[in-house]
């Protein structure tokens, strides 16, 4: 029921910028992943192709083991909602449910009316007359009646209130965990998707930098804080990322799992030691080293 | 998986049916208003009406025969609107991405798209066939092979016009575009031919004949039609089976240039939704055209309107009209397309090569390369040659025998080798030559000052002669039918006498027949009426007191329901003496 997406050397361009230059990604199945990078970095280009939208000057980009491009039997599977939505001219909600449920065997009518009661739109209103943010509601609303095994959302809460947002998350993670539904949401801020990505890629200038599942990534980078005594000294075999000094009490960015580096400090006998939870923002920061000023961007 | 689901989708399909019904109804009530304005006179020529016999024949070729043009025009209209239409999911990129995320191939959305813009289109044409078969059927009148043959013709031309603008509509990114490369596609090839030939007669003596038989015009399927149609009347007689084969080539032509479209739908990128052009190797031809379109359209205006063709014929103000107009037309279109005004500096080599061609072709022209000028048929090639004398070349002459060929050739040669000093402004008097080499044919047109004034150029004098040989003058005027008391309908005589007005004198068929057989007929024979030089000075003709006398006499006949209508145009010379004593016995002469 859920689908893994495979891009490799994945290569793009137009006229003579190249938005997309030999991207890898990876999103396993069933996982709920978060593409983050800055504006330009080629998330929605990458999403076009994910879709079958763009043909692409090279590389390949397969879903569930299949090519996408012109595949109608793997689109029947895969949903995406875009950055900007299209809505037929004077259609209301029942019209394109209309449209969406001829051309999707497999949309799901009674989850559609179990919808309704969430998202609470007026059905007989031009989808054009609403709110961009009641947009996205009908844009969500119909997209998970379509039973996808892959969702694809880009920038989807953009215009959503807090409390919709909310909403729409947990109807997605429902979704994921009763489905298996594999998700892969882009961003530009990465701050939206810590709490609902188990996985995580960072985009920039048409290549991903970096790849992994949180619980690694919190796994294996550590911040602490440690008072050492007089004439004590750190051991050599930690790897520090970052140091800061509040007086005598340093603070450390540490590659390595809680464990073992509370075994390394432990030999360093301190006078005080305390692992400190770390955000996502801070893990990428220092696992990037900065590798761009606009890598701040995703994240400040 | 393939189905047929991935190759046809019908919900877009229904969609668009659904979606576009203005357009369709519009072309509907259009088509309905044509049928039962052509139609609505079988109502009011009841039995009893002198037309009665020949109403029944005239109704189902009146119907056919409008359609053929009002069909032709609405569809190159309503093809474009409908595939604009259809296709404008490709225009809008928030559109296209949402259609191409659906669940099917391109083969579908192409097919559902085609599909339901043509099924409206013939439709359409469905209720007008109905529309007229009820008319016809409630005054009377019915035979179903003319209907049959006006919804064929509709038909043909709506797959012709749609199929162009559908590959009209895959070729480009945004509506403006598309309406564009559809006009040029439409008139492009015509446009340029008459504008070469236009340029070319200004600059190469004899060259103003270039375009009387436009080679391009079947690229241009809207205006071969025209010509097609203007060749349906032969003798009198309907011949619209003529226009089948054209139909047929054009229908299918559309079929292909749509076969075309999808091919090129299933290689388009998407991303190129709102560019002008979306194939990238069209981009240049779309600079060169619309250069070429501006260059002209700058000398037509500013040469041709503003300075009255004074510089027309000279070198500097056309070739700096050209470089100007295409500089314009170059860099404008390739605004458009790059959606920036900094283009200069990445196109500048693209439009020296255009001047650079342009420049070329000038001085081609002008040194006259190409022979065009200098070109006189071999004896041993020649068939016939035809003389037409004046604009609108109503006399038109043709002689087949060695020693007239010999004449007018030797003449040619005359008026190659003397262009300095017989050649004439566009407002001089004009004798065009056309030879027919076994079945090709070749025309020069001159216009050469004043022919009065060269009367006494020796060779001029000899063409003359042999033009007004009483054969020749015959075959000029003579009737192409025969008449009598009994056939001769509606006969008149426009006849200025002394002025400039027109009088009209209705002749009895019995008047009519004799004043043609028995005065103008006899002259002619004798050399004595419709010779060259007393067609173009009419002045010179009639009386010692220098009036004119010019008449026309105008005799038809009905045959098979249709009216045949003939007229001689003539002006009475002195020794016109036949025509004068019958105008006479009829009391219009005093």
């Amino acid at each position: 029921m859920s689908l893994q997406v495979e891009v490799r050397d994945l290569v793009k361009s137009f006229d003579t910028v190249r938005a997309l230059d030999g991207f890898q990604m990876t999103v396993p199945a069933g996982t709920v992943y978060g593409l983050v990078g800055p504006n330009g970095a080629g998330k929605t280009t990458l999403i076009r192709h994910l879709t079958g939208v763009y043909r692409q000057d090279a590389g390949t980009v397969q879903i569930g083991g299949e090519r996408v491009y012109e595949n109608p039997a793997l689109k029947e599977r895969v949903i995406c909602i875009p950055d900007e939505l299209y809505f037929f001219l004077q259609a209301n909600v029942r019209d394109m449910m209309r449209f969406y449920r001829s051309v999707y065997p497999r949309f799901d009518s009674t989850h559609f009316e179990k919808l309704a009661e969430l998202f609470r739109l007026d059905m007989k209103r031009p989808v054009r007359k609403f709110s961009k943010g009641m947009q996205k509601q009908v844009a969500f609303w119909l997209a998970m009646s379509l039973r996808p095994e892959l969702l694809i959302l880009d920038e989807p809460v953009d215009g959503l209130d807090p409390v919709m947002r909310r909403q729409v998350w947990g109807v997605i993670s429902n979704d994921v965990a009763e489905r298996g539904t594999t998700v892969l949401v882009s961003s530009h801020n990465l701050r939206e998707l810590e709490d609902v990505c188990n996985y995580v890629g960072i985009m920039h200038k048409g290549k991903l930098l970096l790849e992994r599942s949180l619980r690694d990534m919190r796994g294996a980078v550590q911040k602490l804080q440690i008072l050492l005594p007089e004439g004590g000294a750190l051991p050599e075999s930690l790897e520090v990322l970052h140091r800061g000094a509040m007086g005598r009490v340093q603070s450390l960015i540490v590659r390595g799992s809680a464990e073992e580096i509370a075994e390394k400090v432990a030999g360093a006998s301190p006078i005080y030691f305390e692992l400190l939870p770390m955000s996502l923002e801070e893990i990428f920061i220092y696992e990037l080293g900065g590798a761009d000023h606009a890598i701040g961007e995703i994240i400040l | 998986m393939r189905t047929v689901k991935s190759y046809f989708s019908g919900t877009i399909f229904f969609r668009n049916l659904k979606r576009y019904w203005p357009i369709w109804s519009l072309y509907t009530l259009a088509l309905g208003i044509f049928v039962v304005v052509t139609l609505l006179p079988i109502f009011s020529y009841g039995r009893s009406h002198y037309y009665d016999s020949t109403a029944y024949y005239s109704m189902r070729e009146l119907l056919l025969e409008e359609g053929l043009i009002a069909g032709r025009i609405m569809n190159l209209v309503f093809g474009a609107v409908s595939a604009l239409a259809v296709f404008s999911f490709l225009y809008d990129f928030k559109q296209t991405q949402m259609i191409h995320n659906l669940p099917t191939k391109r083969e579908g959305q192409f097919f559902a798209a085609f599909a339901s813009g043509l099924t409206w289109l013939i439709g359409a044409n469905l209720i007008a066939f109905l529309l007229a078969l009820v008319m016809e059927l409630s005054a009377g009148y019915f035979e179903i092979s003319w209907l049959l043959a006006f919804f064929g013709t509709l038909c043909a031309n709506s797959i012709c016009f749609f199929g162009i603008a559908t590959l009209c509509a895959l070729l480009v990114g945004n509506k403006g575009g598309m309406l564009l490369l559809y006009g040029i596609v439409n008139f492009g090839a015509i446009v340029v031919e008459a504008l070469a030939a236009w340029a070319t007669s200004f600059f190469v003596f004899g060259a103003a004949g270039l375009w009387d038989e436009p080679v391009l015009a079947p690229l241009s399927p809207i205006v071969q039609l025209f010509y097609v149609y203007d060749n349906l009347y032969e003798s009198g007689r309907f011949l619209p089976e003529r226009m089948i084969p054209w139909l047929l080539i054009y229908a299918v032509a559309g079929l292909l240039l749509a076969a075309l479209a999808l091919l090129l739908y299933r290689r388009r990128h998407l991303e190129s939704a709102s560019e002008l052009i979306a194939v990238k190797p069209l981009r240049p031809i779309f600079r060169y055209a619309m250069a070429f379109l501006a260059s002209s359209l700058l000398c037509i205006f500013l040469l041709g309107l503003v300075f009255e063709y004074e510089y027309l014929g000279t070198f500097m103000p056309f070739l700096l009209c050209l470089l100007a107009g295409g500089f314009i037309g170059y860099f404008g279109i390739e605004m458009l397309i790059r959606k920036t005004t900094r283009v200069f500096k990445k196109s500048w080599k693209g439009f020296c090569v255009y001047a650079g061609v342009m420049l070329a072709l000038m001085l081609a022209l002008q040194f006259d390369v190409f022979g065009i000028e200098r070109y006189r048929p071999e004896p041993d090639q020649i068939t016939t040659i035809t003389v037409g004398i004046g604009y609108y070349e109503r006399e038109r002459t043709t002689f087949a025998d060695p020693e007239s060929i010999r004449v007018l050739r030797d003449w040619h040669g005359d008026v190659i080798a003397g262009k300095k000093r017989l050649k004439g402004d566009n407002y001089g008097d004009l004798i065009t030559l056309t030879y027919d080499l076994n079945g090709r044919t070749v025309t020069r047109k001159y216009y050469l000052g004043s022919i009065s004034d060269m009367i006494q150029e020796p060779l001029l004098s000899e063409m003359l002669d042999i033009l007004d040989a009483p054969d020749a003058i015959l075959q000029r005027h003579t009737f192409q039918r025969e008449y009598t008391e009994r056939n001769a309908q509606e006969n008149y005589i426009i006849f200025p006498y002394g002025d400039n007005y027109p009088s009209e004198f209705n002749l009895t068929s019995a008047e009519a027949v004799r004043l043609y057989y028995e005065g103008i007929l006899p002259d002619m024979q004798s050399g004595r009426i419709g010779t060259i030089l007393s067609e173009f000075y009419p002045y010179r003709a009639y009386d010692a007191s220098g009036n004119e006398c010019h008449i026309t006499l105008y005799l038809s006949e009905i045959v098979q329901g249709k009216e045949h209508r003939e007229y001689v145009s003539l002006n009475l010379q002195p020794d016109s003496v036949n025509t004068m004593a019958v105008l006479k016995d009829l009391g219009i002469l005093p």
